[in-house]
């Protein structure tokens, strides 16, 4: 167990370095994701729109929302594990 | 690396799911008859509009009304306006013995583009006093033509967010898979005491309650197109948000316990007494209640009518895609929990 953990240890120490500017992202994933729920709530419901559109776009909302719940989350986990790895640096 | 297949095997069936999904056409529908009221009697004349409809392809349309299977009444004439428009003008007999004073009749259209437009509950008709020039004749008079060509249904109101399914029904059922998962995990915890299971069960949870946020913020853009409403405090929408809350007092327990082991035996039994809840909230419950959510007041979801052989071939498959995504995520947190703790008992890091 301890010699797996050594192992991953360097692998971490060594490996992942180069990161992007996550909070940017981040912020912008946030906006995106208000902004186009607000968008969708807030559309007239006309007849007239439905009968062109068929309501495509709640489907394409639902999945960008699916897209995004599970990119931010992972987002999210990856600064952990950069703050950890911080750690693991630093001692 | 061992057993690596599953996570690309997820991806690969959730492309599937996405191509198939969203490709799919729709079959033909109604969207609206006008006037929607109407007498008994000769002449009366209906403006139609159709959805996914190519009225001006076909040569002869049968314009049907039905009130029943041994009532139906074809229309006299028809116009042709546009693919997706036409009028229709009925000789409308007298309604039959022993009907209510006014009876709902449903509009068929076929062939009306890949198949059959029908309405249900398209006209109310009522006792007029005109002459009744027209005979009501069985629906087996005409060959109905059966839409073979690959398509979903249409629906209205619900249209193309039909294929919502796919994404926002499938990630409930992933939910309850992996949230049935952390459970599992959290029984072994408790039989054996190994720490593993304990961050395992964390793991799902955490996954678990992320797919289940997701799930009511994609029903809540769904019912803000269909029911009008994005929060209608619907007995379904309610207990899922109750069941969401009792996990999130699943993280707060944990975080508010310092001891490792105590807190993985309280996080554990916690966990199942959660899971224990979460299937009468979300399965029980609305189904005793009235409810705008299929699947509840008494009617199954999963019936007939809401899911039809095509949608099955992409809906089965879409839950086993998310499941596999949502262990994927779960799997990647547990690692990152593990080395968390074994960071922490060797003092490495103050987290």
């Amino acid at each position: 167990m301890v010699r797996h953990l050594e192992l991953y240890l360097a692998h971490l120490k060594n490996g992942f370095r180069s990161f992007y500017k996550m909070r940017i992202s981040r912020v912008l994933s946030v906006i995106m994701l208000v902004f186009s729920t607000q968008l969708l709530w807030g559309q007239s419901q006309t007849l007239d729109y439905y009968r062109n559109s068929g309501k495509i776009y709640v489907v394409v909302a639902v999945i960008v929302l699916s897209f995004l719940g599970i990119v931010l989350f992972l987002i999210n986990l990856d600064r952990r594990m950069r703050k950890m790895e911080k750690d693991l640096n630093q001692k | 690396m061992r057993l690596e297949w599953w996570k690309y095997l997820g991806i690969a069936i959730l492309l599937y799911t996405l191509l198939f999904g969203m490709l799919v056409p729709l079959g033909p529908g109604i969207v609206e008859v006008s006037p929607s009221q109407t007498n008994t009697g000769p002449g009366q004349e209906f403006e139609v509009w159709g959805y996914n409809t190519r009225f001006s392809q076909f040569e002869k349309l049968n314009v049907v009304l039905k009130l029943d299977d041994n009532h139906c009444v074809l229309a006299r004439e028809y116009q042709v306006i546009s693919d997706y428009r036409l009028k229709a003008i009925f000789d409308l007999p007298a309604l039959p013995e022993g009907a209510r004073s006014s009876e709902f009749a449903t509009l068929i259209i076929y062939p009306a583009g890949t198949g059959t437009a029908i309405l249900p509950s398209a006209v109310s008709l009522k006792e007029g006093d005109g002459d009744s020039s027209g005979a009501w004749v069985p629906e087996s008079q005409f060959a109905f033509d059966r839409n073979t060509s690959l398509h979903f249904p249409y629906r209205n109101i619900l249209m193309e967010s039909i294929r919502n399914t796919y994404f926002h029904v499938a990630l409930w059922f992933a939910m309850m898979f992996i949230l049935g998962a952390s459970m599992v995990y959290s029984i072994r915890y408790l039989r054996s005491g190994l720490l593993d299971w304990d961050l395992k069960a964390n793991a799902y949870a955490q996954v678990g309650i992320l797919i289940g946020c997701l799930g009511i913020t994609t029903g809540m853009i769904w019912a803000a197109n269909t029911w009008g409403k994005a929060w209608s405090w619907d007995i379904k929408q309610t207990m899922a948000a109750v069941a969401m809350l009792i996990y999130l007092a699943y993280f707060v327990l944990r975080s508010s316990i310092e001891d490792q082991e105590k807190r993985a035996r309280t996080g554990a039994a916690y966990n199942i007494f959660a899971f224990a809840t979460l299937i009468p909230l979300l399965y029980v419950v609305p189904r005793l209640v009235d409810s705008l959510h299929p699947g509840s007041g008494g009617n199954p979801a999963m019936g007939g009518e809401d899911l039809d052989n095509t949608m099955r071939l992409v809906f089965y498959p879409a839950i086993i895609g998310w499941t596999l995504l949502g262990t994927w995520v779960a799997q990647l947190t547990f690692r990152y929990l593990k080395i968390l703790y074994l960071m922490r008992s060797r003092n490495l890091t103050e987290q």
